[in-house]
């Protein structure tokens, strides 16, 4: 329905009998988009407190975990730009993605509104965009796959939302931590969304979250 | 400084009672349905919708009970409303040359090629108030009216769309008038309510503005050019209401289909001739399309577009209707209502402070005036 | 109707045939499919896509034949749903019937199926046939308003 038709990237038509298959994704499209949508707004708001998901969809496509299909059911449409990673750019996700959402899908990272990727994907977040000083809202917003909200390295978060500090231990790579300093350049930056393959919960990580590490901390 | 003030709360569950009391009208009468309204009332829905940027006749239909008939809040309702709807796409563009047609009329030819269709108007009645339509008078029998209608096998169809062709096509085969054409297809349509304007705006984006803009604002701009205020000598070229497909393309289906079908006014007018460098003079040319049958909201729309390319033709721009930012930032009834409703909100504490400084420059004044009375006498007491 | 004049000419023949019936499906009366409801109901199939509604924007050109601008938005109820062979049926309806939009995606699912043919018979040509009928009517209407312009002979004849 746009004027520059995207073309599925070779995964063919909707075919029934293909490898790629349509799946019904929310039992109640916008009461439970809604409803997650709340969720995502209460995690970016009080960075690092796990919130639930009530509403999973009745079937995720392979590889995707019901948690982050619902973000992405969420958040994506018709107007946003979605940057898959290696990890999560196969036909059934793209299919279904597309069907459900309507989205398009950025063959660059600086196209890309939301970025879809795994943890250990996450030792490379150059070039997505942190928005410019007039749309700092521009910027990408990464909805992460994790396997668990716990089990990294103890850090201790504060900035807005935490009233004091906040522990949060992700088993993200270390890396991610320096490169996301040296990104964000406030108001510019970007948004992080974790969501555990293990129980229906996210995590988020607003710009305006500043982690330490607890050693560091002690010091 | 802000001060938070409440209270009301009370006074205002019982005004909107009233309200509903109000738009109920005495319990003596029947309750009008909103299907009675979108069916009876189809102009005041078509207004609605168009201003209202939505067409959906049930939804305006029920924006102008809940609003008691006040268009432009029902227009507010329904503008509100759309922005709970997500957006599933865009439709390709619509073939207005393709529409069926209820009514087609050119002012500038008179036999032309499928003819004048005056179809369902109001010009030619005598605009005198029909008694026999007070109260709920009783429809004629269907066989009744049916005596008088015309039988479908009984008249030749001959204003198929193909024997209609645009009035435009004959000056410009004639190369009188330039054709209207897509230079080359822009990536992206421009969508206002997308990417917010910036002026200058092009062609595009002026006619979606005008297309939802207050009828009442554009055809006061519109008299104002024919008054001589930014005048461009327009003849009424074409006007033609009719319903027009609607087809969109969606991914998965890999070929478009088509969805239903929109009711539409048309106008285009032939405007005063102008040269460009090199070029032979031709007649300009302005475009009004809106939604549902709007034939004033059309016509007004098509000089207001017209005036307002007075800069693409090197036009002197003189007067409101060619002012790009004064009538795109003005014509829009939910922006205008709201700035001016606005003022009904509290101003205690700017009032308060307005009574002040006038009541201290009063002061000053006085004592000035003493002091000068006080010289004038030679400064005796 | 039956085809878009820009964007038809590379359909095969059974997308062409399914463009067609999607676009009367879309134009019933929501009565006259409900009158094949039972029918279209019958039998297993997943909601694929439960129906809901959106908005379109609509595009018009520029004087009718110029560049394309966005005129304005018209709501639209689209549903999708798979039989239990496999067939997936889709919907795109103006308007906010939800009903209307998921008999109207059962009956493209059924219409693909083996027993289509049986479906184009009697849903498709009678639907079609309502919907010409229709047409033909009000343009007979509009005919009749057509002025028939006559000289008044003036001085000596």
């Amino acid at each position: 329905m746009r004027a520059q038709t995207s073309s599925l990237d070779g995964t063919g038509a909707f075919a029934p009998s293909g490898a790629a298959t349509v799946h019904a994704a929310f039992a109640r499209p916008v009461a439970d988009a809604q409803q997650c949508f709340r969720a995502a707004l209460a995690a970016l708001s009080e960075p690092g407190i796990p919130a639930l998901l009530a509403q999973a969809p009745l079937h995720a496509p392979e590889g995707l975990s019901p948690c982050l299909y619902a973000l992405c059911l969420s958040l994506c449409d018709m107007e946003t730009a979605l940057w898959l990673s290696p990890r999560f750019s196969h036909p059934e996700i793209r299919v279904n993605l597309s069907f459900h959402c309507g989205c398009r899908f950025a063959s660059a990272r600086e196209e890309a509104d939301f970025a879809l990727m795994a943890a250990e994907e996450l030792e490379d977040i150059s070039g997505f965009s942190i928005g410019s000083e007039r749309y700092p809202d521009r910027s990408c917003t990464i909805l992460c796959a994790i396997p668990s909200l716990f089990g990294g390295p103890r850090m201790s978060w504060h900035g807005p939302g935490i009233e004091n500090r906040r522990d949060a231990q992700l088993p993200i790579p270390e890396i991610f931590w320096r490169q996301r300093a040296e990104k964000n350049d406030f108001p510019r930056g970007i948004d992080v969304f974790f969501a555990a393959e293990d129980e229906c919960a996210l995590v988020g990580l607003p710009r305006t979250t500043r982690a330490n590490h607890r050693i560091e901390e002690a010091r | 400084m802000y001060v938070a003030v409440k209270g009301g709360e009370k006074a205002i569950d019982n005004a909107h009672r009233l309200l509903a009391k109000k738009r109920r009208g005495s319990l003596d009468q029947d309750e009008i349905s909103s299907d009675q309204i979108a069916q009876q009332f189809p102009l005041a829905v078509a207004r609605v919708m168009g201003e209202g940027s939505l067409y959906d006749e049930d939804l305006a239909a029920l924006a102008l009970k809940q609003a008691a008939g006040d268009v432009t809040e029902a227009i507010f309702l329904l503008r509100a409303y759309r922005a709970t709807l997500p957006r599933f796409g865009e439709s390709l563009p619509m073939d207005t040359g393709k529409m069926r047609l209820s009514r087609r009329i050119s002012a500038t030819y008179k036999d032309l090629p499928g003819g004048q269709l005056l179809g369902p108007t109001f010009d030619y009645t005598h605009r005198l108030l029909d008694f026999s339509l007070r109260g709920a008078a009783k429809d004629a029998p269907v066989a009744e009216r049916e005596k008088t209608e015309p039988r479908p096998d009984e008249i030749p169809l001959e204003q198929t769309p193909a024997s209609c062709p645009r009035v435009f096509d004959f000056l410009v085969q004639e190369d009188l008038a330039s054709a209207e054409e897509a230079a080359e297809e822009k990536s992206a349509v421009p969508d206002i309510t997308r990417v917010p304007l910036t002026l200058p705006a092009c062609r595009e984006e002026r006619l979606q503005i005008l297309a939802r803009g207050d009828e009442g604002f554009l055809l006061a701009l519109a008299y104002s050019t024919q008054r001589g205020y930014g005048r461009t000598h327009p003849f009424a070229g074409e006007i033609r209401i009719g319903r027009c497909e609607v087809w969109i393309a969606p991914e998965e289906l890999g070929f478009p289909v088509l969805i239903g079908e929109i009711e539409v006014s048309e106008c285009e007018t032939v405007n005063q001739f102008s040269a460009r460098q090199d070029e032979m003079p031709r007649f300009t040319r302005g475009y009004g399309l809106a939604f549902g049958y709007a034939e004033r909201k059309a016509m007004s729309m098509a000089l207001v577009d017209r005036a307002l390319r007075a800069a693409e033709f090197g036009e002197e721009i003189v007067s409101p209707a060619q002012e790009e930012e004064f009538v795109l930032a003005h014509c829009d009834s939910v922006e205008a209502s709201g700035f001016v409703s606005h003022l009904k909100l509290p101003h205690y504490v700017d009032f308060q402070s307005e009574l002040d400084l006038l009541r201290k420059i009063r002061q000053g004044d006085m004592a000035e005036k003493e002091q000068k009375s006080v010289r004038a006498n030679g400064g005796e007491v | 109707m039956t085809e878009h004049s820009s964007a038809s000419k590379a359909l095969s023949p059974v997308q062409a045939a399914r463009q067609r019936w999607m676009g009367i499906l879309a134009r019933a009366k929501r009565e006259d499919l409900a009158a094949h409801e039972q029918e279209l109901q019958s039998g297993a199939y997943e909601i694929l896509r439960a129906p809901e509604t959106g908005m379109v924007m609509t595009r018009a050109r520029v004087g009718g034949t110029g560049a394309p601008f966005s005129l304005g938005e018209m709501t639209i109820t689209r549903c999708a749903v798979r039989l239990e062979n496999g067939v997936m049926g889709s919907a795109y309806v103006a308007g906010r019937d939800k009903r209307h939009a998921k008999l109207a995606a059962l009956a493209d699912a059924r219409l693909q199926d083996a027993d289509g043919e049986r479906w184009k018979k009697e849903l498709i040509e009678p639907l079609a046939a309502a919907i010409a009928a229709r047409h033909r009517k009000e343009a007979a209407e509009t005919a009749a308003t057509r002025v028939d312009f006559f000289t008044l002979a003036r001085g000596d004849a």
